[in-house]
């Protein structure tokens, strides 16, 4: 086989080589003569032309002495030139005599042969005159134009054609020696270092397609430059072969361990058949011990899948393998149902290359998927009910479009419940009630109802918000009246009601406040406001009113807040100070600090607007202690004394009570310090006051009461509080010049403070007259517009 | 031997000094054979050593430019200038001294240049390029300067032009006749001579005055400028003297005109003429 090999590989590169030697030995052969015969012309040209102008000379160097020896004389000139012409010919004829080279001169048309024939010279010079190119000759001349002399010279072309052919003959014979000579070599060089080289690559190869990589030789490293690159080559890939051959081994073992060492199911199939799989396979399919017995009975792993992605999979009409392979954004779950086991499995399937087979992987996710339900049981689902909770209730308002109706129900009490009875009483009750809502509302066709009630319950559902508030949704309702959603309300409030609950041994009554609304957009707020409104009033059931204009003080409240806590946040909260003037020495002694809201426009926003909203938001105690402070800053380095308003939530409060005596330790002169009491609805805890203003006034500082004379502010206050100052209301002193009632009113308090040793200030002084009437009234203190405006700085 | 040596310095020092007054240095034209300079120059500088009593040394020059260098640095005497180098040496020294200037043929202080051609050649010299054209020498007042002027005045130049000195005026007419060059430029009177050679004249120049004996203030001491003078001047009155002798003197001479070679001082600025060249 190879020895045949051998033999084709020789004829073929031989034959090729002979023909391409034989054809370019002709060439060459051609191109040789070509360039011989340019040569010797070339060469014969120029030995002719040298005799042309050696003759040349002859005739300008005798034209030259007869030129400086007689050129300025012209008879004389005449008379030589022919004597010098002549003997110029003789010369000439001299000069050409033992040469190979014929030549003549023509003078005037005429010929005078110098040697050679005159027949002959009389054919050159028509040659030479009809400029034709000689096949015969080789001619050159040249003109001497004083004597107008054309001198030919010419030689026949015999014994150059004679040196050719000669010459010929040999060039042929050697370029073909030369050309045969080469092949040879060439042949010789191929079977030497090529021949034996590419025999043993041929061998080498049929060992390497055999895998019999040991038997391959390692070939010689003497021959050409390309075949040592081959041979390099094909050594370097035997070896990389061997190294592969290790590499691919270890990389199985470390594929079969990879696999093995895998918690997913691991298997590769071709969707007909399974081919390989890891043990995780056999444990989760036990009743096979090995591949074949599984594929004895079951085409594919798919036949025990039940759905995938939620959806049923029937495996004779579907390929699971497709299906799961065209899913690529998202994991596909599968239910796999083997004997009694049933679980969810991610599975992700990847093709091999090359081949019809996928590997497929299966996680079981069972454990996690069972999780995560749970949670978004506990997400959606109250923990004490097992209810819908708020956050529930809040995105199927969202979903559903359309006319909807909420009810939301407080029941009354359950703090003291718990409190009393302990918050698993507090819960179990909780528990009761949900029961007694989910029975009543699940039962859509109670006798005892009427047909429009059983429709609402059917469109209802229950959602435990959290604590003690429920709330009945109905979704999907066309039209209902607003009073058949009232006798919703109703039966269930009566079902919460009327039954007395027995709970560890104690009998309870639980009552309940329900807010109603209808419609499509703010249910739950709209619920919300008329829950707070039934409660507020004292009624079981509220129906929210568009009209009332709730929601809009709500908004309104809302906008507000956010207002304040803007401003709070760019602390655009300033004080003003209005100055408190002594009617004795008729000097500004004091200042009442005054908070004001500074907007984006830098406009001051009065207290009124904002107050009562910082104290819903809870702000209010972080408004008093930023007065506080900016005021301290202020009076730190003045002689005045200034007051500073707190309520008494402020005191009620521990952290502002805290602050307050903190910042008043740290002040330089605390007796300068004035805090006036706000007027307040009640004040429950006198001693818890009293033992507050105390501490104040250990440290020095005052306190006076404001707006005194109206409201809740009247003698008990000062009685049973030990103040300072009294500030008498703007009501009774702004009228004070013309109302006998408010003169008769404002004495009787100057007379108390003047007996108990308290200094009066009257307020909203805004007129001489006034002020003239307080003077007169013997009130220590004067302030109002009449004095000055608050203002952002004092003196 | 220091006496010794003392006495052979003082004999050259001396020698040399003797010397000087006993020989004037003659520098002849410089594009002539020494033959030949022998045969035109032999009768004029027979007088001259008779009637100053002095002896003439002949001074040989290949060039202009050699004969006028040996002439400002005192190596000459005495020397004969066509009106070109005389005006391009008193350009450079003015202790140059005009002594006689001799007559040319027909016995005319003047003559003319003339650019030639050959028979059968239709030459026009307006825009003229590319033309080979056979001057005589550098110094010569019919070689670049003539030929010069006249292109000039035809909107050409030589350096638009190949031109090479020939080294004579006859050598520039064989050059044209053996078809060297195309344009010859040469002294009209010598042009002449070979027109029947088949010369054909193209343009002849302005007066040129002609040449002058010149001799050096700087080493020729008064009392022998003045005999030379006289010598000169004796030739004027009898012209019988120099009847006898070579063409190029043999018409006597005249007092110099000075004005003609300021003229052509002139001229050679406004060519830009340089020695160089």
């Amino acid at each position: 086989m190879i020895d045949n090999r051998k033999i084709k590989t020789s004829t073929k590169i031989v034959i090729p080589i002979f023909i391409i030697a034989i054809f370019m030995s002709f060439f060459i052969s051609f191109y040789m003569d070509g360039l011989l015969k340019k040569h010797i012309e070339n060469f014969y040209l120029k030995s002719l032309d040298i005799v042309v102008q050696k003759n040349y000379y002859i005739v300008k160097s005798e034209y030259k002495n007869l030129f400086y020896n007689y050129g300025d004389k012209k008879d004389e000139f005449l008379e030589v030139q022919e004597v010098v012409k002549n003997e110029t010919i003789q010369n000439l004829k001299i000069s050409l005599e033992n040469s190979d080279y014929n030549s003549f001169i023509i003078i005037d048309d005429e010929v005078v042969p110098l040697k050679g024939g005159i027949k002959e010279a009389y054919k050159i010079k028509k040659i030479y005159e009809q400029k034709e190119e000689s096949l015969d000759y080789f001619i050159s001349s040249v003109n001497f134009i004083p004597w107008k002399w054309k001198i030919i010279v010419y030689q026949s072309k015999g014994a150059f054609f004679d040196i050719l052919n000669q010459n010929k003959y040999r060039v042929a014979s050697f370029v073909l020696l030369m050309a045969v000579l080469i092949m040879l070599v060439i042949v010789f060089m191929i079977k030497i270092f090529m021949q034996k080289q590419i025999t043993q690559i041929l061998k080498n190869l049929k060992e390497i397609s055999k895998g019999k990589y040991e038997k391959i030789k390692i070939l010689n490293f003497y021959s050409s430059y390309e075949l040592f690159q081959l041979i390099s080559n094909i050594n370097r890939t035997v070896l990389t072969l061997h190294r592969k051959k290790e590499q691919l081994e270890t990389a199985k073992d470390y594929t079969r361990a990879i696999l093995e060492s895998q918690k997913n199911i691991i298997i590769v199939s071709d969707g007909e058949r399974i081919y390989d799989a890891n043990n995780e396979f056999f444990k989760y399919f036990d009743d096979y011990k090995n591949i074949e017995e599984f594929n004895i009975q079951n085409s594919c792993v798919c036949g025990y899948f039940e759905s995938i992605n939620g959806e049923e999979y029937d495996g004779h009409k579907a390929d699971c393998i497709k299906i799961i392979s065209q899913n690529k954004k998202q994991n596909n779950k599968v239910v796999v149902a083997y004997k009694r086991k049933r679980n969810i499995f991610n599975v992700s399937i990847k093709m091999m290359h090359n081949t019809n087979k996928y590997v497929i992987s299966m996680n079981d996710i069972t454990n996690m998927e069972n999780y995560k339900n749970e949670l978004h049981f506990n997400l959606y689902h109250n923990d004490l009910t097992r209810l819908p909770n708020r956050r529930k209730l809040s995105e199927d308002i969202e979903k559903v479009e359309g006319l909807k109706a909420l009810i939301v129900c407080d029941l009354d009490s359950l703090k003291e419940i718990n409190d009393f009875y302990g918050h698993s009483t507090g819960d179990m009750i909780i528990r009761i009630v949900s029961q007694r809502l989910n029975n009543f509302l699940n039962d859509c066709e109670s006798l005892e109802d009427s047909q429009s009630l059983q429709i609402l319950k059917k469109h209802s559902k229950l959602y435990h918000l959290g604590g003690d508030e429920f709330a009945i949704a109905i979704f999907n309702m066309d039209a209902y009246e607003e009073s058949e959603l009232k006798g919703l309300a109703e039966a269930s409030l009566q079902k919460i009601q009327d039954q007395v609950l027995k709970v560890k041994n104690h009998s309870l009554f639980v009552r309940a406040s329900m807010g109603v609304s209808i419609g499509s957009k703010n249910l739950f707020t709209q619920a919300d406001m008329a829950l707070k409104e039934a409660k507020a009033k004292k009624k079981d059931i509220v129906l929210y009113d568009k009209n009332s204009g709730l929601l809009e003080e709500y908004k309104e409240n809302l906008v507000w807040i956010q207002r304040l806590e803007e401003a709070l946040s760019e602390d655009r909260l300033v004080c003003v100070y209005q100055p408190i003037y002594c009617n004795k020495s008729k000097q500004i002694k004091k200042y009442e600090t005054l908070v004001r809201l500074k907007d984006e426009e830098g406009s001051l926003i009065a207290p009124y607007f904002f107050l009562e909203v910082a104290r819903k938001a809870k702000l209010y105690s972080y408004i008093t202690k930023t007065v506080i402070k900016k005021s301290f800053e202020h009076f730190k380095d003045k002689k005045y004394s200034f007051s500073i308003n707190i309520s008494i939530e402020d005191i009620e409060e521990v952290t502002t009570r805290s602050y307050i005596l903190e910042m008043l330790s740290q002040f330089p002169e605390p007796h300068r310090v004035v805090f006036e009491l706000l007027e307040s609805e009640q004040i429950e805890k006198y001693s818890e006051i009293n033992e507050f203003l105390f501490k104040l006034k250990e440290y020095g500082a005052k306190v006076a009461v404001d707006d005194f004379g109206t409201g809740y502010s009247n003698f008990s206050y000062l009685l049973n509080l030990d103040i300072d100052i009294l500030k008498i209301d703007g009501s009774l002193i702004k009228n004070l010049d013309t109302d006998a009632n408010s003169r008769a009113v404002v004495h009787t308090i100057v007379d108390f403070c003047k007996h108990s040793n308290i200094e009066i200030v009257a307020e909203y002084v805004d007129r001489q007259e006034v002020f003239d009437k307080v003077n007169k009234m013997g009130i220590d203190y004067t302030q109002g517009y009449f004095i000055s405006e608050p203002k952002e700085e004092t003196l | 031997m220091i006496r010794v040596l003392f006495c052979f310095i003082t004999y050259f020092i001396l020698s040399s000094t003797l010397y000087a007054h006993w020989v004037i240095r003659f520098a002849p034209l410089p594009m002539e054979s020494s033959q030949k300079v022998l045969n035109d120059y032999k009768d004029l500088i027979n007088y001259l050593e008779n009637e100053i009593d002095m002896k003439v040394e002949f001074v040989y020059s290949t060039s202009y430019e050699e004969l006028i260098d040996n002439f400002l640095q005192k190596k000459i005497d005495v020397t004969f200038l066509g009106p070109l180098p005389y005006a391009y040496l008193l350009s450079k020294d003015d202790s140059s001294v005009a002594l006689a200037q001799f007559l040319g043929q027909g016995g005319s202080a003047k003559y003319t240049c003339t650019l030639f051609t050959r028979k059968g050649v239709d030459i026009n010299l307006d825009n003229l390029k590319d033309k080979k054209i056979g001057l005589t020498q550098k110094f010569s007042t019919c070689g670049y300067l003539f030929a010069q002027t006249a292109l000039l005045k035809n909107n050409s130049s030589l350096s638009k032009n190949k031109y090479k000195y020939t080294g004579s005026h006859s050598n520039a007419i064989l050059s044209v006749l053996l078809n060297e060059s195309e344009i010859g430029s040469a002294k009209t009177s010598i042009v002449e001579k070979y027109l029947h050679l088949g010369i054909k004249p193209i343009v002849h120049s302005d007066l040129y005055p002609s040449f002058v004996l010149v001799a050096n203030s700087k080493t020729i001491s008064d009392q022998v400028m003045q005999k030379l003078t006289k010598a000169l001047s004796k030739i004027k009155a009898k012209k019988n003297i120099t009847k006898s002798w070579n063409d190029k003197f043999k018409n006597g001479v005249i007092d110099v005109d000075y004005k003609m070679y300021k003229d052509m001082q002139k001229l050679l600025q406004e060519i830009g003429y340089k020695l160089d060249r």
